[in-house]
């Protein structure tokens, strides 16, 4: 086996990398397209986010929950422009991988930061529902009739209303983008070894 | 940097990791047994919940709605099997392997199966089909999603672990 025979299976393999990436990075940029698409039609043209709506703040307990209704509100808007953000990582790391960068530390990087956006949209979502229950029962409530406890496969609750799938989910993510980081690292080390 | 240094690194990092590993590993192993635990307690307890639905004897469950827990309960195990043999892997120090990818991809393929046998309850459950929800659900439900984007990622990883093997083969 010698350098010319290799040579074209390896830009073989590189070319199928690039088209794949390319075709799910255009998906994922479709999709991160729709996700605004589908929030400024909601936001601009159905009115302002309902947590913004006095109508509904009303139906917190007393004027002074107003404050922790309003902080929900801001903590909702958040979490789409998380996945917005999501989407666009997600589209990074198929760019890098459509430049042929597969195990390298701004793939890795890339990797970890998915996974922290899924943790930090987790504790988001938890605080919301969290600020929620302080106003009282209200839109957002859970029905009476839920069961106390649910658990599913990443998808988990001890009966507080908080799901504690996708931060396992993320925590994961970050672990096996971290091992492959340090796997990186070893490589790299014993390439410099003499 | 010397050489004296680097295996001592090295193996500093491969411990590390396999401490990980065996710590995500006996976490995995807790939170299935646990898992199981309340799944048995659930279907022991009346009424039995299955869904949305309650049941007071594991009797009055429809047939095709226990094939659909069946599925379901068979698809975490698959998938725990899968991670587990993952983690197995890491602690092995084996981690841009082709096993490492084919879990990986093993575990894109579950999560599609999920997403779609999620989407399709209502045919074991109520016995309908309700055209444009059925697919509309099963083509933006997040398992499907996440299924496709994780099984496209293991195969740039295969694909990319062959090329690095071909260039080490490389004289």
């Amino acid at each position: 086996m010698n350098a010319k025979e290799i040579s074209p299976k390896v830009n073989a393999r590189l070319n199928r990398i690039k088209i794949v990436s390319r075709i799910a990075r255009l998906l994922v940029i479709g999709f991160l397209l729709f996700t605004i698409w589908f929030l400024l039609r909601v936001w601009i043209f159905q009115g302002t986010p309902v947590l913004f709506d006095k109508f509904n703040a009303a139906s917190a307990k007393a004027a002074h929950q107003y404050p922790l209704f309003l902080c929900a509100g801001i903590l909702s808007l958040f979490t789409p422009l998380i996945l917005c953000v999501w989407y666009w990582k997600l589209a990074q790391l198929f760019h890098y991988y459509e430049r042929g960068l597969i195990f390298t530390v701004k793939t890795i990087r890339c990797i970890k930061f998915l996974g922290l956006l899924c943790v930090i949209n987790w504790t988001l979502v938890s605080t919301r529902h969290l600020l929620l229950q302080e106003t009282g029962p209200g839109l957002f409530q859970p029905s009476p009739s839920q069961p106390i406890y649910r658990m599913e496969f990443f998808s988990f609750d001890f009966g507080w209303g908080i799901d504690f799938g996708p931060l396992l989910a993320g925590a994961i993510i970050v672990v096996i983008a971290w091992i492959m980081d340090e796997g990186r690292k070893i490589q790299e080390e014993q390439e410099l070894t003499v | 940097m010397n050489a004296n240094d680097n295996p001592s690194k090295a193996n500093s990092r491969l411990s590390r990791i396999k401490k990980l590993s065996r710590f995500l590993k006996a976490v995995f192993l807790i939170y299935f047994v646990v898992l199981g635990l309340v799944l048995v307690a659930g279907h022991v307890k009346t009424p039995i919940q299955v869904g949305d639905q309650n049941f007071s004897s594991p009797r009055e469950i429809p047939a095709e709605l226990k094939i659909y827990e069946a599925l379901r309960c068979s698809l975490y195990l698959l998938a725990a099997i899968a991670f587990y043999r993952l983690l197995n892997l890491y602690e092995n120090g084996i981690i841009f392997g082709a096993g490492n990818v084919s879990q990986i991809r093993q575990l894109g393929i579950l999560a599609i199966f999920y997403g779609v046998i999620t989407a399709c309850r209502p045919i074991f459950a109520e016995h309908v089909i309700m055209f444009p929800k059925l697919p509309m659900d099963m083509l933006f439900s997040p398992w499907l999603i996440a299924g496709c984007l994780t099984i496209i990622i293991a195969w740039v990883m295969d694909e990319g672990q062959k090329i690095q093997v071909e260039q080490e083969l490389t004289v």
